[in-house]
C-alpha cells in the first residue's frame, strides 16, 4: 500500500509537470486606454524564434525525425503548467512593455481592473490577471499568445485527426465549434463565467501557426545540411487581428460575474468618448475583416446557443448606463 | 579584329566591375525600409538572446503554514536555490523551479525535506521571499522527529520517506509515506497529510 500510495504520488506529479496548460487567466484591456505602451511584436517574435530554434538545435539536433515529430518538441517547448512560458517571460522581462508594470502598477491594477469587483475567493480574480501589451499597434493580454499556443495546438490536433472526414470548410467549422466549447467549459464559463470570442480568434490563429510548420506550400520548418530550422521571418503580425483585444472584442459574462464587472466597466464609459479611444477604435474599424471565428459565433447567437457578446459590449454598457441615468 | 574593338573589350573587361559596384549597392540599399526591419528583428533578437542567456543562480525563500498529520500545526521556511536570468525579477510573478530544503517545525514534530520543485509566484516588495504562490509542486525526501501528542506509538520516534506538495492559487496540499526508523513502534509506514498555505 504505502509503495502504492508513492508510485501514484510521483505520478500525480509528474502529470501535474506535464499537464496542458490551461488559461482562464482574464485581462483587461479597457485599463490601458489612453496609457502608452511601446510595441513589443519584434522582442515577442525574437522569444519565439529563439524558443522554437534552441529545441530545433537541442533537442531534435542531428535527428532523423520527420517534420510532425518535430513539431511535437517545438509545442512541448512552448508549454508548462498552468501559466504559459510566454506569459511568465513577459510579467518579468526588461524588455516587453506592458500594462501594469512593476509592483506598484500591478497593485493598482489589481485594485481596479473589470474583476476587481467580484468575490475574493472567485476563481476568475484568484487567477493572477494577465498583463496587456501592443502588437502591431493592437491590445493584446498576454494570455492570447498562451491561446495562441496552446488552444492552437489542441486545434491542430484535432485537424490533423479528422482532415481525412470533413471538408476543408465543414473542419474549419469543426475546429471553432470545438474552441467554442471548450470556451464554454472548463477553459472559460465554467471556471471564470467568462466566454471569451477573443480567446477564440487566438486559438484558430495559433491553429493556424502550427499548421503552417509542416503543411502548405512553403512549410515554416525546413531541413538545411540535415538539420532542422525555423525561419527568422515568423512575425506575430500576421496572425494579431483586432478581435484579440477584449475592449473591441467583447466577452460573455456568466449572469452573477456579470453583476459585479458591469460596474466596473461603467468607470471606463467616460474615456470611451475620448480622442485616444475614438482613434484606436477608428484604426480597428479599418483593419477589421470577417474572420470565420466572428462568423461562427453569429450563427451561434442567432441560433441561441451562445448569448450575444454584444450585449456586453462598452458602446451598448455606457449607452444603457446613460439610458438609466 | 579590329585594334579600336580590342582595345574597347578591353577597357570593359577591366573597367566594368568598378560600374557595377554602385549599382550593387544601389540594389542593397533600394529597400530601406526592409533593411531598417532587419536590423530591428536582428537587435530584438540579441537583446533577447542577452536577456535569456545572462543567468546567475539565484535564492528565494519559501514558506509554508499548514495543518497536517501527525505534526499537526506547522510552519516552514526553507530556500529554492534556482538559475535565472540577471535582469528578471519575481516581483509581479515568475516562474522558479530547482532543488530546496525546507524545515518545518510544528506542534507534535519537526519536518526537515529536501527536493524538487517547480512553481509559479511573486515575491512583492521582498524580492527574494516567494510569499505568493500561484502554482507550484514539490517531490521532497523528508525526515520527521515526532513529540508530544502525536498520535503514534510510541509518540516520539523518527520517521524518514517522501512528500507530494501541491500549490495552487496560494493553497498548499501534501501527502507523504513515510516510514519509522525507531525500532519500538507498533507500525512500519505512516501516511502524513497536510492543508495550508504557501509552497
Amino acid at each position: 500500500m504505502p509503495m502504492k500510495m508513492t508510485i501514484i504520488l510521483l505520478l500525480a506529479c509528474a502529470m501535474l509537470n506535464f499537464s496542458p496548460t490551461i488559461h482562464a487567466l482574464e485581462t483587461d484591456q479597457f485599463y490601458t486606454w489612453g496609457k502608452p505602451i511601446e510595441d513589443s511584436t519584434e522582442y515577442l517574435n525574437a522569444w519565439v524564434q529563439l524558443r522554437i530554434q534552441s529545441v530545433l538545435d537541442t533537442r531534435v539536433a542531428d535527428s532523423p525525425m520527420d517534420c510532425e515529430a518535430v513539431v511535437k518538441k517545438v509545442q512541448a517547448s512552448l508549454q508548462n503548467s498552468l501559466y504559459h512560458p510566454m506569459d511568465l517571460w513577459i510579467s518579468s522581462s526588461k524588455l516587453v512593455d506592458r500594462i501594469p508594470r512593476g509592483l506598484e502598477e500591478s497593485r493598482e491594477y489589481r485594485a481596479r481592473y473589470l474583476m476587481t469587483k467580484l468575490y475574493r475567493l472567485d476563481t476568475a480574480r484568484l487567477l493572477e490577471p494577465s498583463a496587456t501589451v501592443e502588437v502591431n499597434n493592437i491590445r493584446i493580454g498576454a494570455d492570447k499568445l498562451a491561446h495562441f499556443f496552446s488552444q492552437g495546438w489542441w486545434y491542430y490536433k484535432k485537424w490533423k485527426k479528422n482532415r481525412d472526414d470533413y471538408t476543408q470548410d465543414e473542419l474549419q467549422r469543426f475546429l471553432v465549434e470545438y474552441g467554442i466549447n471548450l470556451e464554454l467549459g472548463a477553459l472559460g464559463a465554467k471556471l471564470t463565467g467568462v466566454t471569451s470570442p477573443g480567446d477564440l480568434e487566438a486559438n484558430y490563429q495559433g491553429f493556424l501557426f502550427y499548421r503552417q510548420l509542416c503543411h502548405g506550400d512553403e512549410p515554416l520548418l525546413y531541413r538545411q545540411e540535415g538539420r532542422w530550422q525555423f525561419p527568422d521571418t515568423f512575425d506575430f503580425r500576421d496572425y494579431v487581428s483586432p478581435g484579440w483585444d477584449e475592449s473591441w472584442n467583447p466577452n460573455i459574462y456568466h449572469k452573477r460575474r456579470w453583476k459585479k464587472i458591469r460596474p466596473a466597466m461603467l468607470t471606463y464609459c467616460p474615456l470611451l468618448h475620448s480622442p485616444w479611444v475614438k482613434q484606436q477604435r477608428k484604426f480597428y474599424r479599418e483593419l477589421e475583416t470577417q474572420t470565420l471565428t466572428a462568423q461562427i459565433v453569429k450563427e451561434w447567437v442567432a441560433d441561441g446557443k451562445l448569448p450575444d457578446p454584444q450585449t456586453f459590449a462598452i458602446t451598448t454598457v455606457c449607452q444603457d448606463g446613460q439610458n438609466q441615468n | 579584329m579590329n585594334l579600336h574593338l580590342k582595345a574597347l573589350i578591353t577597357f570593359l573587361l577591366i573597367c566594368l566591375p568598378f560600374f557595377s559596384i554602385p549599382a550593387l549597392a544601389d540594389n542593397e540599399i533600394a529597400d530601406p525600409a526592409s533593411n531598417q526591419e532587419t536590423v530591428t528583428r536582428e537587435l530584438a533578437l540579441q537583446r533577447v538572446q542577452q536577456e535569456l542567456g545572462n543567468v546567475e543562480k539565484r535564492w528565494y525563500g519559501l514558506t509554508r503554514v499548514r495543518w497536517s498529520y501527525p505534526q499537526k500545526l506547522s510552519a516552514g521556511f526553507g530556500a529554492m536555490l534556482v538559475e535565472q536570468p540577471k535582469d528578471a525579477d519575481c516581483l509581479t510573478g515568475c516562474a522558479i523551479r530547482g532543488w530546496h530544503f525546507e524545515v518545518e517545525p510544528g506542534l507534535y514534530g519537526i519536518q526537515g525535506g529536501i527536493g524538487w520543485g517547480s512553481l509559479v509566484g511573486e515575491t512583492g516588495r521582498t524580492k527574494r521571499l516567494m510569499h505568493i504562490v500561484h502554482f507550484g509542486w514539490a517531490v521532497r525526501g523528508v525526515v520527521m522527529r515526532t513529540w508530544g501528542d502525536a498520535h503514534l506509538d510510541p509518540r516520539s520516534q523518527t520517521l524518514a520517506g517522501i512528500e507530494g506538495s501541491f500549490s495552487i492559487t496560494r493553497l498548499n496540499m501534501s501527502v507523504g509515506v513515510l516510514r519509522t526508523l525507531s525500532s519500538e513502534a507498533t507500525g512500519d509506514w505512516v501516511i502524513s497529510v497536510g492543508f495550508g498555505m504557501g509552497f
